[in-house]
């Protein structure tokens, strides 16, 4: 059984993501090249080097294998997860979480705008986004 | 477990162990390449005000940096923080820092969007029926042999390097689902299968925004407008363009013939 790890799915590929700071304790940062799911996302051939060459520049444990299957084998605690939109990840991610304890980090924000608030159009979005957008970290820490 | 291999002699060593990965994925590698140190490089070379300047245009100063935020080697943040490191003023950077908005908005759009990414948010605003578009992309749009020059070189582009300017993917939406009535989602898959930034929040909204089912009227363009933005880049002479040479007037009569009468 392994204590906690961390999953860098494609869409986390950098070593600034807050799911970083839990790094000290993972026993591992993998990212796992499942096959059945990049066949499914269609990627051509650039994509899937361009993906390749990031990861190897992350140097992190590059696992071959269907996703639910090699965690099922690392048998983690723990599974810390970066959050993302993307329906393939998200499907993965509802898998796992349905055998794991899972936990879901999101990035810091470019603005701060309560996550319930909705927007239909851009314009609408960025009357509330302009704000923050303008300052370093979305002013995080500073006077609201 | 397997373990895959993160040292290569060199590149071409790795994009042979990519194809032995995926036999099944389509083309060749393209000329940009992955990874943190590229990132940074891309980040160094930024210059947010020549960019609110030029964006618009085929040869503006566009920062090239969408692959590695989509793949979260920086976030957005990230380059926020960095373009204002390099701003007296913020402001000055006013429309880098709002393409970095239009992002997060794609991203919060996404998020509560119950059905998913790939149905009609809106009815057309065309005139049309969604069944009127045909849901597969024709051969020639795939082959870049439209006959349409500037719409075949910005397609040999995608297919060649996974990178196309912002400007010339609304035209390429734009004609595949107006000129020739293909559904947005039969496009944006296609995209997503080719560009190194396909994003399905941002690609496939907006699409959706150019054909209509996300925003209040239809995006078209005529050639006067490639001329404008990529004339000297691409072939925009008349001869080789016939279907985009008209004016908008004429155009929209054109394509969207149900509409008319409709206008002011």
């Amino acid at each position: 059984m392994t204590d906690t790890v961390i999953w860098l799915h494609e869409k986390a590929l950098g070593r600034t993501h807050p799911v970083m700071q839990d790094a000290h304790k993972a026993t591992k940062i993998i990212h796992i090249w499942d096959d059945g799911y990049y066949r499914a996302q269609g990627y051509s051939l650039k994509r899937l080097v361009f993906i390749y060459e990031t990861l190897c520049a992350l140097k992190i444990d590059i696992i071959h294998g269907d996703s639910l299957a090699v965690f099922r084998a690392l048998s983690p605690q723990k599974i810390i997860v970066p959050y993302t939109v993307a329906s393939g990840i998200t499907r993965l991610y509802h898998q796992l979480a349905g055998e794991f304890d899972c936990r879901l980090i999101k990035d810091v924000p470019f603005a701060q705008i309560a996550p319930e608030d909705k927007f239909r159009r851009f314009f609408k979005y960025w009357q509330k986004a302009k704000a923050t957008a303008f300052l370093r970290d979305a002013g995080a820490g500073d006077v609201a | 477990m397997f373990h895959l291999p993160t040292e290569f002699s060199n590149r071409d060593q790795l994009i042979a162990h990519v194809k032995t990965l995926a036999p099944w994925a389509e083309g060749a590698a393209s000329p940009y390449i992955g990874g943190q140190q590229a990132a940074t490089q891309r980040l160094q070379n930024i210059d947010p005000v020549a960019y609110g300047k030029t964006r618009n245009f085929g040869n503006g100063r566009v920062s090239l940096l969408s692959p590695y935020v989509h793949h979260g080697v920086f976030s957005l943040n990230h380059v926020r923080n960095f373009a204002l490191s390099r701003l007296e003023n913020p402001q000055d950077g006013v429309k880098f820092i709002q393409e970095l908005g239009w992002r997060d908005f794609w991203q919060r759009v996404a998020a509560h969007i119950p059905h998913g990414l790939w149905e009609d948010l809106e009815p057309y605003k065309t005139g049309f029926d969604r069944d009127t578009y045909t849901d597969t992309l024709p051969a020639d749009i795939l082959q870049a042999s439209t006959g349409v020059a500037c719409i075949d070189h910005f397609i040999t582009t995608l297919l060649d390097t996974g990178y196309v300017h912002n400007h010339a993917r609304m035209y390429l939406a734009s004609y595949i689902v107006h000129f020739r009535r293909v559904t947005w989602q039969a496009g944006a898959r296609w995209f997503l299968c080719h560009l190194l930034d396909g994003d399905e929040a941002s690609n496939n909204l907006s699409w959706q925004w150019i054909a209509s089912t996300f925003s209040n009227k239809p995006y078209i363009f005529n050639l006067e407008n490639v001329a404008k933005y990529f004339g000297g880049l691409v072939d925009t002479t008349p001869e080789n363009n016939r279907p985009l040479d008209a004016s908008y007037e004429n155009l929209t009569k054109r394509l969207f013939p149900n509409l008319v009468g409709e206008d002011d």
